[in-house]
C-alpha cells in the first residue's frame, strides 16, 4: 500500500503528512495577510497625525463638544437597548414565540440594512399622523439632539438583543425549574437567577452595544442632520471635517473612536461575550 | 401522598403514556426504567414543570394538574443538582426560606439545622464551584428538604457519583423519609440502586408502566419478559407443559425435565418460567433436593467477585448459574464434566411469555 508522504516526526509523535502542513500554512497565510492589512490601514491612519497636533485638535471646542454630545447620546441610547432588549431577549430566549423565523427577521433586519436606510425610516415615521402627535405633544425628534438617540438606537437595538439572547440561552433553564419549585414565581426566577446568572453576558453585550452605537452615522445624519454645535456627534463631525478640508481634525476624533472601539472589542472578548445572528 | 391519574405527556422524543400510580405518604418510591422509558418526563410533569395533556396529578388528595410548581410544595432536584452558582451553599439552601418571608433569625437556625443533618454544615461559606460530588448532592438535598415539602423529587441523584459515594448517599437517601418525614419519589435506571433505596418500584417502559411492586416483587417475579431481562433474570425459560397436582404445579421444560412449583394460579401458556442465576444450586454428587437433575457444563466464566457457570440439560435446556469464587474453588468444575443441578421451589417464578404485560 501507498504511503503518505511525510514530514520528519519526532519520537512518539505522529508524523504530519504533507498535505495537512500545506493547508495549515496557506490558511495561516491569509490569516497574517488580513492582519497585516487591517493594521496597516489603520496604523496609516494613527501614525498620519502628529501627537501635539492630536492634543490640539481634540482640544478644539467643537471636537470637545462633539465628544460630549457622542458620550451622551451613545450612552443614552445604549441604555434604551438595555430597557428594551433584556425582556425582548429573554422572551426571545426562554418562549416558543409564534411566527418565530418572521419574528426573528424583523428583529435582525436593523442590522443587515444600511443606516442611511433607519434614518429615512424615522424621517417618514415622523411624518405620520403618530409622529407629528409625538412631535407636538411629548418631544421633538427630528433634527434634534434627542434624535441622535432615536437615530443611534434604530439600528443598533438588534444587536444588543441578540448580545442578550446569548447570554440568556447560556443559562440553563432547569435553574430556573428548580428555582420554581422551591417556591418563585416566573418572574422572581427571573430576577433571582437567570438575571444573576446571565449578569456577565449582559454587560459584555452592553459594552458591544455601546461600541456599535459609536460608529453610527447614515442614521444620524439622514433623521439629526449636521448642524454644528447642535447634532454633530463625532461620525458627524469627522464626515464635516474631512469634506472641508480638517483632515487633521477628522483622522484626531478617528483615532479617539479607533481607541475607545478596540478598548470596548477587548472588554468584551474578556467578558466571554457572545453575539449571534440566529 | 401523590396520586397520578392516567397522565398522558409527549415532549419531543419522550412520552408518557396513560400512566396512573398512587404513592402513599413517606413512602420511598422509585421509578425505574431503561434510558428514553419517559420517567424523567413523568417526574417533571408531577413537579409541575410541562403542562400534561391529559390525566390527573393529585397531592394530598388535592387537584394539582394545573397549579404552577411554586404552588405544588414538591421539592425538585435533578441529575447534577443544578445548585445556583452564583450563591453561597448558605444562601442556595436558605433560597427557598427567603421567598416564603422567614425572619432572618429564623432562616439561620432552619439552615444550620439541616445542613447539620445532612453534614454539611462546614460547608455553609463556601460556593457549589468548591465542593464535591457528594456534598453538592447533600446541598442541593438541603435545599429541597429546608422548606418541608410534601415531597422530594430526585431525577438520577446517584448517577453523577463515583461507586464509594453512591453507596454511602444511597444509605443517607433511603433514610430522608424517616428523618424528614417526607415522601420521596426517585428516578433511576439501575434495578441495583431501586433495590438499595425503595419501598415500593414502578417500572416505566415506552412511557407506560409496566409493572409496580415491593422491590421483592419486581426482582424475583417479574410479570413479563421485559421485567424479567431487566431485572438481569438470566434464566427465562420457555414452558412445554404446565398441569396442577395434589400440594404442587409441575412444570415442564421439556420432555425429560420437570420441576415442582408450589400450588399457586397458574398462567395459560404459552408461558415462561423464571429463575435467578444466583438461586441455581450446583453440586458435584446427586442430592435429595427437590428439583434436582443432571446437566453438563458448558462453560465457565469468572466475572470478579463471582464465577457464571453454564450448563446444558439433557434435552437441550441451557441454565446460568452464579456461584461465589468459594464455591467454584471446591467444585472446581470444566466444560464437559457432569454436575447436578437444583431449582429451590420458592426461587422459581411462572409468567405469560409476554413481552409486556396486557393493557
Amino acid at each position: 500500500m501507498e504511503q503518505p508522504v511525510s514530514t520528519g516526526a519526532k519520537d512518539g509523535q505522529a508524523p504530519l503528512p504533507i498535505g495537512n502542513l500545506v493547508f495549515k500554512l496557506v490558511t495561516n497565510l491569509f490569516l497574517l495577510l488580513l492582519l497585516v492589512l487591517l493594521g496597516g490601514v489603520l496604523g496609516a491612519m494613527v501614525f498620519y497625525v502628529r501627537w501635539d497636533e492630536f492634543v490640539a485638535s481634540i482640544l478644539d471646542p467643537e471636537s470637545l463638544f462633539a465628544l460630549k454630545l457622542t458620550a451622551i447620546c451613545v450612552t443614552a441610547s445604549t441604555a434604551l437597548c438595555l430597557v428594551v432588549g433584556i425582556p425582548v431577549a429573554y422572551a426571545l430566549s426562554r418562549q416558543q414565540v409564534p411566527l418565530g423565523i418572521v419574528v426573528d427577521t424583523i428583529i435582525d433586519l436593523p442590522l443587515v440594512l444600511p443606516q442611511l436606510i433607519a434614518g429615512i425610516a424615522l424621517l417618514m415615521f415622523f411624518q405620520t399622523s403618530l409622529g407629528v402627535w409625538i412631535e407636538t405633544h411629548i418631544m421633538g425628534f427630528v433634527y434634534r439632539t434627542p434624535g441622535i438617540v432615536l437615530a443611534i438606537f434604530f439600528p443598533t437595538v438588534s444587536l444588543a438583543v441578540r448580545s442578550m439572547k446569548a447570554a440568556f440561552d447560556g443559562v440553563d433553564r432547569r435553574y430556573e425549574q428548580v428555582a420554581r419549585t422551591l417556591g418563585c414565581t416566573e418572574t422572581q426566577a427571573f430576577w433571582k437567577v437567570s438575571l444573576p446568572l446571565a449578569r456577565t453576558g449582559l454587560v459584555a453585550g452592553t459594552v458591544l452595544t455601546w461600541a456599535y452605537s459609536l460608529g453610527a452615522f447614515g442614521s444620524i445624519l439622514m433623521f439629526a442632520g449636521a448642524t454644528r454645535y447642535k447634532t454633530t456627534v463625532v461620525p458627524i463631525a469627522i464626515f464635516l471635517n474631512m469634506t472641508t478640508g480638517k483632515i487633521t481634525a477628522g483622522l484626531s476624533l478617528t483615532i479617539v473612536l479607533l481607541a475607545l472601539a478596540v478598548i470596548s472589542l477587548f472588554a468584551f472578548k474578556r467578558l466571554g461575550g457572545r453575539a449571534t445572528i440566529a | 401522598m401523590i396520586r397520578i391519574c392516567g397522565l398522558h405527556k409527549r415532549l419531543g422524543d419522550f412520552a408518557v403514556r396513560g400512566v396512573s400510580l398512587t404513592i402513599a405518604e413517606k413512602e420511598y418510591f422509585v421509578l425505574l426504567g431503561p434510558t428514553g422509558a419517559g420517567k424523567t418526563v413523568l417526574l417533571e410533569c408531577v413537579a409541575g414543570l410541562h403542562p400534561v395533556d391529559s390525566g390527573e396529578v393529585l397531592i394530598n388528595g388535592q387537584r394539582a394538574t394545573f397549579l404552577p410548581p411554586e404552588r405544588r410544595n414538591l421539592s425538585y432536584v435533578p441529575q447534577d443538582y443544578v445548585l445556583f452558582p452564583h450563591l453561597s451553599v448558605f444562601e442556595n439552601i436558605a433560597f427557598g426560606l427567603r421567598l416564603r418571608r422567614w425572619r432572618g433569625a429564623d432562616i439561620e437556625r432552619r439552615v444550620h439545622e439541616v445542613a447539620k443533618m445532612l453534614g454539611i454544615d462546614h460547608l455553609l461559606a463556601r460556593h457549589p464551584a468548591t465542593l464535591s460530588g457528594g456534598e453538592q448532592q447533600r446541598t442541593a438535598l438541603a435545599r429541597a428538604l429546608v422548606t418541608g415539602p410534601t415531597a422530594l423529587l430526585l431525577d438520577e441523584p446517584l448517577s453523577a457519583l463515583d461507586e464509594n459515594t453512591r453507596v454511602q448517599i444511597a444509605a443517607e437517601l433511603r433514610s430522608l423519609p424517616e428523618k424528614f418525614g417526607t415522601t420521596v419519589v426517585h428516578v433511576c435506571h439501575s434495578f441495583e440502586e431501586a433495590l438499595r433505596v425503595a419501598d415500593r418500584v414502578a417500572v416505566i417502559h415506552q412511557g407506560k408502566l409496566v409493572q409496580i411492586g415491593t422491590p421483592d416483587d419486581i426482582f424475583m417475579r417479574p410479570n413479563c419478559r421485559f421485567i424479567a431481562e431487566f431485572m438481569r433474570v438470566k434464566n427465562i425459560l420457555p414452558v412445554f407443559s404446565l398441569e396442577t397436582g395434589e400440594s404442587v404445579a409441575r412444570c415442564s421444560l421439556d420432555s425429560s425435565l420437570t420441576l415442582d412449583l408450589p400450588l399457586k394460579p397458574l398462567p395459560d401458556l404459552p408461558a415462561l418460567l423464571t429463575v435467578r442465576p444466583e438461586n441455581v444450586i450446583l453440586e458435584r454428587e446427586p442430592s435429595s433436593r427437590v428439583n434436582s437433575f443432571r446437566a453438563t457444563v458448558a462453560e465457565v466464566s469468572p466475572l470478579g467477585s463471582s464465577v457464571e457457570i453454564r450448563v446444558t440439560t439433557a434435552g437441550g435446556v441451557g441454565i446460568a448459574a452464579l456461584i461465589t469464587r468459594q464455591v467454584d474453588k471446591q467444585l472446581s468444575l470444566r466444560p464437559g464434566e457432569e454436575v447436578w443441578v437444583s431449582l429451590p421451589q420458592d426461587a422459581l417464578h411462572l409468567l405469560p411469555d409476554r413481552d409486556l404485560p396486557e393493557e
